[in-house]
């Protein structure tokens, strides 16, 4: 797991969001918040600086949003009676995909990155409810005080470099399935590169400032066109080709063919999640438990 | 023991054996500070469930007509009209359980001042805390938006705010109206980029921009309906607040009422089925404890762009 070059150790025991166990006693005063998952919009991109060779080189890297999976948010719902973990966020994952959004799976493998959820064990300063407190696995928390936002130290350099290999590779999961981002519309880099420019316009027409400071806004501004048409655009390259977008029907079916198996009925199921594939249709009506035979009574006089 | 008071008597003498350690200040307890913002006349309505078999609401929404579609110009005159079509479509809600509760020895409930931190006290808090479960729940709602404003690790500018108000002011069939939610940090870095804007230079606004404010810093600014809260979620290092038209998040509740011929003890129980609350006491005799537990459900839903334009305010958590 990638460790914050630039920061202090952390006082708290970091973990990967896998482990079973928290062994340290030493807690960050914060209250605990729930996993998440990283979701991109095809339209958003950003500049973001990676390392090559001791170089600083700017790219254009899809923007990640962090969605926490919190139930009554969004599709997330209460899990209920005996249905597996996953079915409390399987229909965020199919809201995410009806509005072209893409999450990338929390056991994703990008790189060398196989889960980018870390967490800490935390309690909350007055109410003292314990708990774990995720984050990305490229932060670390920095000692809060009662009262205050909770800080964190960020190897953004590695950040940027996970988001390089996502949008180069893609990634593949522990049950072999494989997903991918769209590579970055032109348009979309274009209108970005026309903001920064009137920006930079806006600036140079603001006479009124010191000439101090009007060198120095006027120069921030050069310096970000000048990031904004240098960056380079990454472009897929995996060695797996014609990967799907995104593949979520495993995770899916198990968690609809539980409900059938329950007893509750394939359509009514299938009601809760409207527009799936027919692979996925067809499953969860095979999912339906057989109808036990007619158990033959004895025959009377016969 | 008897002490002995050595002439002259003191206090100091005196305290150990006929004074106190401390008194109470004859004032009421107070509570510490806390964000107090209540969303519940910021978000609509959007269903209750209760007796209908689900626990997933459809919004449904319409498109492609009216001011949408316009006529099409005829080749001749006798040309047939094709009928055009129009587009449906839908968001989604549902709600989830919530709960909280306290306990209480009935040794404390006998012993404890009248003033102290007691079950009663704390029960008349629990409304207060569905309501910031319902702020978390909003802003947590708000990360899913897809538009975003802002770059991560870099703090929010004045260019941001243009951005922002670019945006909006060229989407089509805007009405005018944005509600931002964002964090104390980021109103921070709002006013301290404005030192820099020669337009708001001049005393009185520098004043005013700069200056002291209640809740979280939040200050109107080109037009915007501002709101604060450290309730705003965090991303990568970045806080991601969120702008959007009224009406953008709304909130669903299933109503308690339907629970009165369930409950242990009706006519204990509190039911607020306004916010999809119920409260219910209960006590443990052989180990001497009370409790209340309270039990709500409720759910937020970020409704689609093409109703209510919305974009996350994005900017670094430092």
């Amino acid at each position: 797991m990638p460790i914050p070059s630039h920061a202090q150790e952390s006082p708290y025991q970091i973990e990967p969001a896998n482990l079973a166990e928290v062994q340290s006693e030493n807690v960050l005063q914060a209250s605990p918040t729930p996993v998440f998952h990283l979701v991109h919009y095809p339209d958003n991109w950003e500049i973001g600086l990676v390392d090559e060779g001791g170089q600083k080189v700017a790219y254009w890297l899809p923007e990640m949003q962090a969605v926490p999976v919190v139930p009554g948010v969004n599709m997330c719902r209460t899990l209920r009676k005996d249905e597996p973990k996953e079915a409390a966020y399987t229909g965020q994952l199919a809201w995410f995909a009806q509005r072209g959004q893409i999450a990338v799976p929390m056991d994703a493998i990008v790189g060398k990155t196989d889960c980018y959820i870390a967490r800490v064990a935390c309690q909350h300063p007055r109410t003292k409810r314990v708990g774990k407190r995720h984050f990305d696995c490229w932060s670390r928390p920095k000692p809060t005080k009662v009262g205050k936002s909770v800080k964190f130290w960020r190897d953004e350099l590695a950040a940027n470099a996970w988001r390089l290999e996502l949008v180069r590779r893609g990634w593949v999961r522990p049950d072999g399935t494989t997903g991918r981002l769209p590579d970055a519309d032109p348009d979309v880099i274009a209108e970005k590169i026309d903001r920064a420019e009137y920006h930079l316009a806006r600036k140079e027409a603001e006479t009124g400032l010191p000439e101090r400071a009007y060198e120095n806004e006027v120069k921030a501004r050069q310096a970000l066109l000048e990031q904004h048409t240098g960056a380079k655009v990454p472009t897929f390259e995996g060695v797996t080709a014609a990967v799907p977008v995104v593949d979520y029907s495993t995770a899916l079916i198990q968690a609809l063919a539980s409900r059938v198996k329950a007893g509750e009925e394939p359509d009514a199921v299938l009601a809760t999640f409207p527009d799936l594939g027919p692979a996925i249709v067809a499953a969860v009506h095979a999912a339906k438990p057989a109808p036990k035979p007619a158990s033959k009574g004895k025959g009377k006089g016969e | 023991m008897a002490t002995t008071v050595v002439a002259p008597g003191s206090f100091a003498q005196a305290q150990s054996d006929l004074g106190f350690s401390y008194v109470f200040a004859e004032e009421q307890i107070r509570q510490e500070l806390n964000e107090k913002v209540s969303v519940l006349g910021m978000m609509p309505l959007i269903g209750d469930p209760v007796g209908t078999g689900t626990d997933i609401l459809r919004i449904t929404r319409y498109g492609g007509v009216g001011f949408a579609e316009q006529l099409t110009a005829m080749n001749t005159e006798t040309e047939a009209i094709v009928p055009s079509g129009w587009t449906t479509a839908f968001d989604t809600a549902t709600i989830a359980r919530y709960g909280i509760g306290k306990e209480e020895t009935y040794q404390g409930t006998l012993l404890n001042r009248a003033d102290a931190v007691n079950l009663d006290l704390l029960v008349a808090m629990v409304p207060a805390s569905v309501e910031k479960t319902l702020r978390v729940l909003m802003l947590t709602s708000a990360t899913s938006i897809t538009g975003v404003v802002g770059t991560s690790g870099t703090a929010w500018t004045m260019d941001d705010e243009v951005n922002l108000i670019t945006n909006f002011n060229e989407t089509d069939g805007f009405e005018g109206a944005v509600q931002t939610w964002r964090h104390s940090e980021q109103f921070s870095d709002l006013a301290a980029s404005l030192r820099n804007e020669p337009a708001y230079q001049e005393p009185g606004v520098m004043s005013s921009i700069q200056g002291l404010k209640p809740a979280g810093g939040a200050f109107s600014f080109l037009g915007m309906e501002n709101h604060a809260s450290n309730d705003v979620q965090a991303s990568g290092g970045d806080h991601i607040g969120a702008a959007f038209a009224p009406g953008a998040i709304g909130w669903v509740r299933a109503s308690t009422l339907p629970l009165q011929g369930r409950v242990r003890d009706p006519s204990r129980a509190m039911f607020l089925p306004d916010i999809g609350l119920v409260i219910e006491w209960d006590s443990t005799a052989n180990v001497a404890n009370a409790k209340f537990t309270a039990n709500a459900w409720f759910g937020t839903a970020l409704l689609s762009a093409t109703l209510f334009p919305q974009y996350r305010i994005r900017s670094v958590n430092d």
